[in-house]
């Protein structure tokens, strides 16, 4: 009978230290998407194109040019 | 004598007790039967049912709605935990309260930016009250509940410092404004964009279990044998490009302040695959204002104007009743058929067919069509509905609507319907469907089906792979599909479409510009578009751009308002992989990079004068003047363009040098 209760009380504490591991499981799933949504968001070129207006910097509005180089100089190789 | 009372006594004494526990057995008996009789005439069951109900439960084990992904695999939508706080002012101690309130309410006053005097009296007040449970603050994410759970007080937990967290699963979307609308949700009942269409994947299946409870706020699971498990809902990667939805989303809300325009659409789609890689709706929800609610592009049909000019010249170039040495007189640019008149900006003369096309001539595609088709408009209409323009699109968003394109049997029909239809009146049709068409010109004449679903997956595995449905396998013949692609190329080169080009890019498109709601007094109303492919010469997008009811007073044609959105999308969409530029633009001679890079000039401070700087590089300036021991202010980027002080003025150490750069 003991036994019985002893053994009883260990799946309790067992059980409560499950719930708490289930619940940090969840905290985490969430921090790890609210990273990811502020790493989305950061990345967007209208978030960075506002962030780098402060240095003076714009976006390109057009498409840049593609440059064909060949160079001419003896100190580098044709390209 | 004696003795015999000693006797008496001691038997009364007896008998008392012995009569004592006899009353005291009888109550017991008595308590027992009746007891007895009041359980026999008690519903056993009731008090079996209290006992269980109260200790046993069946718990619903919660399946994980699926994610919602962007075709790169990023993340649009996802379930994210929200806290909210409660306060139990009566397990606070005096002395845990009276020492630490002023830190507490400073940092709470910090975090919401109200004053600390506000806290402070809400919280005297409700520890006078003894309030267990005080709301503090609802919906809290992580971050928040990160910095609130550590503040003074709170960090002591729920059993001394009152701090009591209820954390509740809320469905977020990744990026808060762009794509809102499109993204939708799938909340009490209520279902829209891609959260909505897509919820028979995204919801999962709930599970169930018994629970006992093993105090008042644990249960542990019993009958494991019983325990039926949830099935997560699957993860749905749309056909969305983030990038691609953000450049547009910037785009048309950029262009729609600008014009202070009521709504706007943008559709980018993949031309080979048909599959969605942006879909933009913008509405005017107070002045500057727009947010992306209502999905204007499946859900509205309009009367599109002048960009259905190409579904119009394409039927009549199929037929080969056109080509390119096809020319037709616009005279004036006012022409009178069936008593109505059609009328142009301005007259031209004789206009080839690419010319109808470049300059959007209402009076040359009228003349045209009506010319091959007037007698037998039942052959033009017959290739739009080849091409699917009289069909309800099935696609896997709901609320596409059908399109309606008034036809010979429809009284409203008469002798000047044809030629209305022509340049894209009398005809409601959807922005989705325009773009298909538009696509479909782009793929060669293949005309493929509109697709959201990138794939489906499940635990890491690929259940659905979308594939590209063709709907139409040849909508014209190659050399008409060669023509209009020369036609539409030559509108962005020299038509009404020249604003946008650049050579950097070559693009394709037709302007519409269309009045609407005209049947009603007051001021003019517009629709500004533009639908093209770009690069023209191997299509990989075809793009739509609608704006609806910019202030005429700024601007309202297609040219203009809509056209600039198309060019900045095409533009950005492959910023970092510039295209091959026509050849005869390429250079084909030898540099000398030593001579394209402009030497750094040094300067130097002589009998303490301020040298000239003004058209020099600043960053190679402003190094060598702070390095002299000046503090340089400046502005700006680029070449030097004023300075001060002025060359010649003297200057000492320290002193503070201002530069205006400029490129």
């Amino acid at each position: 009978m003991m036994v019985m209760i002893y053994s009883n009380h260990l799946v309790n504490k067992k059980i409560e230290i499950v719930n708490a591991l289930k619940e940090e499981t969840e905290e985490y799933k969430s921090r790890n998407a609210y990273a990811q949504s502020k790493l989305i968001k950061v990345k967007m070129e209208s978030e960075l194109g506002k962030e780098v207006a402060a240095d003076s910097l714009m976006t390109l509005e057009s498409h840049p040019h593609k440059l064909l180089i060949k160079l001419d100089s003896t100190d580098a190789k044709a390209k | 004598m004696q003795k015999q009372n000693e006797y008496d006594n001691k038997r009364k004494k007896t008998l008392r007790w012995g009569y004592l526990f006899a009353v005291v057995a009888l109550c017991v008996f008595v308590l027992f039967i009746g007891r007895i009789i009041v359980l026999q005439n008690t519903n056993v069951q009731e008090i079996k049912d209290d006992y269980i109900n109260n200790n046993y439960r069946t718990a619903t084990l919660k399946a994980a709605r699926g994610n919602l992904y962007a075709s790169d695999g990023s993340i649009l939508a996802t379930t994210v935990m929200r806290y909210d706080i409660f306060l139990d002012f009566k397990t606070m101690k005096d002395t845990v309260y009276t020492n630490n309130i002023g830190a507490l309410t400073d940092s709470l006053s910090k975090m919401f930016g109200k004053p600390r005097a506000e806290f402070r009296k809400r919280f005297d007040e409700q520890r006078k009250k003894e309030n267990q449970y005080y709301s503090l603050v609802r919906g809290l994410d992580f971050d928040e509940y990160d910095r609130i759970r550590k503040f003074p007080i709170f960090k002591k937990g729920k059993n001394k410092g009152g701090f009591i967290v209820d954390r509740n699963y809320k469905r977020e979307l990744a990026t808060s404004e762009i794509g809102s609308g499109t993204i939708g949700m799938d909340k009490n009942g209520l279902k829209s964009g891609l959260e909505g269409a897509f919820s028979k994947y995204l919801t999962g299946t709930d599970g169930k279990r018994l629970e006992q409870r093993i105090n008042s706020s644990q249960w542990k699971p019993i009958d494991y044998w019983k325990v039926k498990e949830p099935i997560d809902g699957q993860d749905v990667y749309t056909t969305l490009d983030l990038r691609i939805q953000d450049i547009a989303h910037s785009a048309l809300e950029k262009q729609l302040i600008h014009f202070e325009a009521k709504h706007g659409t943008v559709i980018v789609m993949e031309v080979e695959t048909g599959k969605v890689r942006a879909l933009v709706n913008l509405r005017q929800t107070e002045p500057g204002v727009y947010e992306d609610a209502y999905n204007y592009a499946i859900k509205d049909n309009i009367e599109p104007g002048s960009t259905f000019k190409t579904i119009s010249l394409l039927a009549a170039m199929d037929d080969g009743f056109i080509d390119e040495k096809t020319t037709v007189n616009v005279g004036n640019g006012v022409w009178v058929y069936a008593k109505q008149r059609i009328s142009d900006d301005h007259g031209g003369g004789a206009y080839e067919i690419s010319d109808v096309l470049a300059k959007s001539s209402n009076v040359g595609t009228a003349k045209l069509i009506t010319k091959y088709y007037a007698d037998k408009p039942q052959i033009f209409l017959d290739h739009l509905r080849r091409w699917k323009l009289f069909d309800k699109m099935e696609i896997e968003l709901p609320g596409i609507t059908k399109p309606k394109i008034v036809t010979p049997d429809n009284k409203r029909w008469n002798a000047a319907t044809l030629a209305s239809i022509s340049y894209g009146y009398s005809t409601n049709i959807n922005l989705l469907q325009l773009t298909t068409f538009y696509n479909g010109v782009a793929n060669k004449g293949r005309m493929v089906k509109p697709l959201f679903i990138d794939k489906i997956m499940k635990d890491g595995k690929t259940i659905f792979e979308a594939k590209e449905e063709v709907i139409v396998k040849k909508m014209a013949s190659e050399k008409a599909i060669q023509m209009m692609t020369s036609a539409l190329t030559k509108a962005v080169e020299k038509g009404t479409a020249r604003s946008i080009f650049t050579p950097n890019l070559k693009m394709a498109g037709k302007t519409g510009t269309a009045r609407f709601e005209y049947w009603l007094p007051g001021p003019r109303k517009y629709r500004a578009s533009f639908a093209g492919f770009y690069p023209a010469d191997k299509p990989k997008y075809t793009c739509y751009v609608m704006i609806s009811e910019p202030n005429t007073s700024i601007g309202f044609y297609g040219s203009t308002v809509a056209a600039p959105v198309f060019k900045e999308i095409a533009g950005k969409t492959f910023l970092k992989t510039p295209q091959n530029i026509e050849k005869e633009m390429l250079v084909d001679k030898k540099v000398n990079l030593n001579k394209m890079v402009e030497p750094n000039v040094k300067i130097a401070v002589k009998n303490k004068q301020m040298p000239s700087v003004v058209g020099l590089i600043g960053k190679n300036i402003i190094p060598q003047l702070e390095n002299l021991g000046y503090r340089v202010d400046y502005k700006g980027v680029g070449r030097i363009k004023e300075q001060f002080p002025l060359e010649g003025t003297t200057i000492s150490k320290n002193q503070r040098i201002y530069l205006s750069l400029q490129n």
